[in-house]
């Protein structure tokens, strides 16, 4: 009944009454959502929404606790992946599942390897059949290749090419749904807007797509309808050309927020100072000297050459493309790229470069870009995950730790940052993506940061944690910390940044200021160089 | 939450904690080792002193001089010492003199597996592997292995063993046991650092390593011996080293290696879960780019691992050498996967990041148990390893499935 809004007739797939419950987590309520045949249907939700479960469930990835799943008239059977695939459901995982160190080929006929004479690989055959599914969606993809050497947009369309092989196992259908479960977050801007064309084409192709994302841009370019999920509850299905953003972020956190283009900073008490709108720049001491400076980093084949300084509570942004050399920057000011030559001064005082430990007892902290992978520990309680850099400083001597110290920090610090955690001692796999970030700029954001290098600080978290975090980024700037900010986010990026420094190709290109900071400039430096001369 | 505190949640809780499931494993052993084992007639004897006297009662309970009576009509024996105190003995009695000596032997009939000696034969036995168990234990959270322990334990016994031979015998006990603990703990030590430098520097699996200072390491404690004493075995130790310390008697036990074995076990917690140091641990074998991230001495902390679990393997064998009373060149082979198997029994995940000093302990524990039931229930020792194996298999199959049922 909730479908009344934006109902339609050709419907494929049917989700009733699904509820799916993870420990203490319901992450789906009693949700039912209708698909159709041909259309790009959106779930939409803050993390820990549900969105990515249903497309779980729908592709047999999950078993519900309750509800069923029908396509065409007949009901799947619950949490079986193989029953859903042979009634021709596919998904397109969010975590890339294929076997680097095989070729592009052998990855797309793994499940059924052509074979020839004496049970020999037929190569031949086997890499015409893959060109004839990946040259469908990208030409340029040359299938003998590594998977491992691909580009991570490369590497998405092989899988996207894989499930849409028709030469499958007998009594399997072919692809009528795909799942896609956050498809673009590994992708640049050009392999994105890429990947949008596949999708659009293969629902002109009559086939059912279904996009799991929070990026709104995606949603308005290439979505049908979109249902929001919220707390595991179904919200709305509404036709997304009636819908605004505002509309939508309404709906996923059910209440309106600031956009972060509406930049709200009181340094030191002023009236909040809004960027473009006329309203007063926020101040920095122009005359302060610089909190961080960086001399001549290069890096061989990553860096070259590149300086810049950040005065005391200035957030300097650094925008480019993926792979034009900003985490490498970061990674070789925290003195983790071993081949960096440069200088790093803080406060006007080289620091010793030989290993991350003296540049945090600087009071720099790093908060890189992928969570899973470079920041948690995943074994370790909440707390000992925030003071993990600094434990040995706050221990007794001979390393014995100071449980009630560390205690104290770790409560102030889950208070201030409003981790929400059910105890100080859960693990980190318990908590919700954006409260895993919250968990890790706790890490190094503290009184005493001098210097806060941030890499992609938002990615992959919802609406009302953004906001949060970037309060939490102009309160350390207040205080006096000097900001790096990296992310691809164009609207984060100009309103949170006093300056833009734009990098290509490990160089920088250009910095710009005031007026000059528009998304334009920004994508014009950034793809100066990039591009084959 | 109201289902939280529930008892089916408690219960899952406990069951789900390593230590109390390895727990339940050996209560378990033991109840069905003592119920079916059976029993064994134990001899004791009890040396009487010449200034005390003897007196023997019949089955009617008539008092008569030792030697009076043969065996079988002796109920009853007291022995009383010239300030009148009384020893009293029961059971099936014998009097016997030799040489001047006049003793009782006195015959019970005791369980063969709950009894006091054999619990510390086998918790003896358990030591020398949960000893460098222990070590193995935060080698493997780190997501390492060290596949030369055995070598190292044995080349630490030789090295160690001709040192307090040519200590000689008349050593005391500091000197002895002073010299034998810091030749076997350095030389331990100094191949495990060995392992930890070329591990970190050369940047090799550690499985690749350890396998070839398994070799070369066993190769040397062979050649050693022989360029000095052309002997495989190297003995005759200070008394004060053997039975002054590692063997001392104590209520007609052998306690010693078994509490050193305890402490190690307390210790190993307390470093894994209580320093600085046994978190980083945990952390770089959970994550060990997040733990260069983070700025932990990711080098260093793997050096020391290694290097501390050769010192653990100096002091197993430091124990072998104090209980045996001498060093064979063929000591500990082998033994690299009994320390494995307890430490994954124990807990571990060879994937790095779990595992705990207790559990490695219990782990050595229940191996030895399946090596004492073999003995109790008298099957053939050749199939001591293929009950091991499959203990191994199925500790970590059961630990998997109950991980699985734990998360959903």
């Amino acid at each position: 009944m909730h479908m009344m809004d934006a109902s339609i007739d050709n419907t494929l797939l049917v989700c009733e009454h699904i509820s799916k419950r993870f420990g203490i987590t319901q992450a789906l309520d009693d949700v039912s959502v209708s698909f159709a045949a041909g259309e790009v249907h959106a779930l939409m939700g803050e993390n820990g929404a549900g969105k990515s479960t249903l497309g779980k469930v729908i592709s047999g990835l999950h078993k519900q606790d309750a509800g069923r799943v029908i396509i065409a008239g007949r009901e799947l059977k619950a949490g079986s992946i193989e029953d859903a695939f042979n009634a021709g459901i596919r998904i397109v995982h969010q975590e890339l599942a294929q076997c680097p160190n095989l070729s592009v080929a052998e990855n797309l006929c793994l499940h059924d390897l052509p074979r020839g004479a004496l049970g020999m690989v037929d190569r031949a055959r086997m890499a015409e059949r893959a060109a004839r599914l990946v040259h469908r969606i990208e030409p340029s993809i040359d299938v003998t290749a590594e998977l491992g050497s691909l580009s991570p947009g490369h590497r998405q369309i092989c899988q996207i090419a894989a499930s849409l092989d028709d030469q499958i196992r007998p009594g399997a259908e072919r692809a009528r749904v795909i799942v896609f479960d956050e498809p673009t977050s590994s992708l640049s801007i050009s392999e994105t807007e890429r990947l949008l064309d596949v999708v659009r084409r293969l629902a002109c192709d009559g086939l059912t797509i279904i996009y799991v994302s929070h990026r709104m841009s995606e949603i308005f370019a290439c979505c049908d309808r979109v249902t929001v999920l919220r707390d595991g509850k179904y919200v709305a299905t509404s036709l997304v050309k009636d819908m605004t953003e505002p509309d939508l972020v309404e709906q996923m956190i059910g209440r309106r927020i600031a956009t972060p283009t509406a930049r709200l900073r009181t340094p030191g008490g002023e009236a909040a100072a809004l960027r473009g709108l006329g309203g007063a720049k926020h101040k920095i001491e122009e005359s302060a000297a610089p909190k961080l400076e960086v001399r001549g980093m290069s890096s061989p084949g990553k860096l070259e050459d590149v300086s810049f300084a950040v005065r005391p509570g200035e957030v300097l942004g650094i925008g480019g493309l993926v792979g034009s050399g900003r985490s490498e920057l970061l990674d070789a000011i925290f003195a983790l790229d071993p081949h960096a030559r440069g200088e790093v001064l803080i406060d006007g005082t080289p620091v010793d470069r030989s290993s991350p430990r003296s540049l945090i007892a600087a009071g720099v902290g790093y908060v890189p870009e992928d969570r899973r992978l470079q920041g948690l520990f995943f074994d370790l309680s909440v707390s000992e995950n925030i003071v993990a850099p600094y434990m040995d400083r706050l221990a007794h001597a001979l390393g014995l730790r100071d449980l009630r110290e560390e205690r104290r920090v770790v409560t102030d610090r889950i208070r201030e940052f409003q981790v929400k955690a059910a105890s100080l001692d859960s693990l980190p796999n318990e908590l919700s993506g954006g409260n895993q970030q919250k968990l890790l700029i706790a890490r190094w954001m503290h009184a005493d940061s001098a210097v806060l290098l941030l890499d992609e600080p938002t990615r992959g978290i919802d609406v009302g944690t953004k906001a949060e975090i970037y309060k939490l980024i102009h309160k350390a700037a207040d205080r006096g910390a000097a900001i790096v900010l990296v992310s691809s986010e164009m609207p984060e990026l100009l309103a949170m940044s006093d300056r833009i420094i734009v990098m290509a190709d490990g160089r920088c290109q250009g910095e710009l200021c005031g007026d000059e900071m528009t998304q334009v400039n920004i994508l014009t430096l950034a793809t100066r160089e990039a591009q084959p001369a | 939450m109201a289902d939280s505190t529930s008892p089916v949640k408690l219960l899952a809780r406990v069951f789900s904690a390593q230590e109390s499931g390895l727990t339940l494993v050996i209560v378990l052993m033991m109840i069905v080792l003592t119920l079916f084992g059976g029993t064994k007639l134990k001899l004791n004897r009890v040396d009487v002193g010449a200034d005390e006297t003897i007196t023997l009662y019949d089955h009617a309970g008539h008092a008569h001089e030792a030697g009076a009576l043969a065996d079988r009509d002796i109920a009853r024996a007291v022995v009383t010492a010239p300030d009148g105190t009384e020893r009293v003995f029961t059971g099936e009695l014998g009097y016997r003199e030799a040489r001047g000596q006049r003793f009782l032997v006195v015959k019970r009939e005791v369980n063969k597996f709950l009894e006091l000696e054999n619990i510390i034969l086998v918790m003896t036995s358990a030591s020398f592997i949960a000893v460098m168990a222990v070590g193995m234990t935060a080698v493997i959270i780190l997501a390492g292995i060290d596949l030369s322990v055995g070598s190292i334990y044995a080349i630490a016994a030789i090295v160690g063993a001709i040192a307090l031979h040519e200590l000689g015998t008349e050593a005391g006990v500091v000197s002895s046991v002073g010299l034998g603990l810091a030749v076997t703990l350095v030389v331990g030590g100094l191949c495990g650092l060995a392992n930890g430098v070329m591990i970190v520097g050369l940047r090799v699996h550690p499985f690749v390593i350890t396998l070839g200072m398994m070799a070369a390491l066993r190769g040397l404690t062979i050649i050693i011996p022989q360029k000095i004493y052309s002997e495989q075995s190297i003995g005759a130790f200070s008394p004060a080293f053997t039975s002054g310390f590692f063997k001392k008697e104590y209520a007609g036990v052998y306690p010693v290696p078994t509490i050193i074995m305890l402490l190690v076990a307390l210790a190993g917690w307390f470093v894994l879960s209580r320093t600085v140091l046994g978190r980083r641990v945990f952390a770089i074998g959970g994550n060990e780019t997040a733990a260069r991230y983070a700025g932990i001495p990711v080098g260093r902390v793997k050096i020391i691992v290694y290097t501390v679990m050769g010192v653990l393997a100096g002091l197993s064998a430091c124990i072998y050498l104090g209980y045996y009373g001498s060093a064979e060149t063929s000591a500990g082979t082998a033994y690299e996967l009994k320390v494995i198997a307890a430490a994954v029994i124990g807990g571990a995940s060879l994937m790095g990041g779990r595992g705990s000093a207790m559990g490695a302990v219990l782990g050595a524990i229940v191996i030895q148990l399946i090596d004492n039931a073999m003995i109790i229930f008298e099957i053939d020792q050749s199939w001591n390893q293929v009950v091991m194996g499959a203990a191994i298999i199925v500790a970590v199959v059961i630990d998997q499935a109950k991980r699985r049922i734990a998360s959903g």
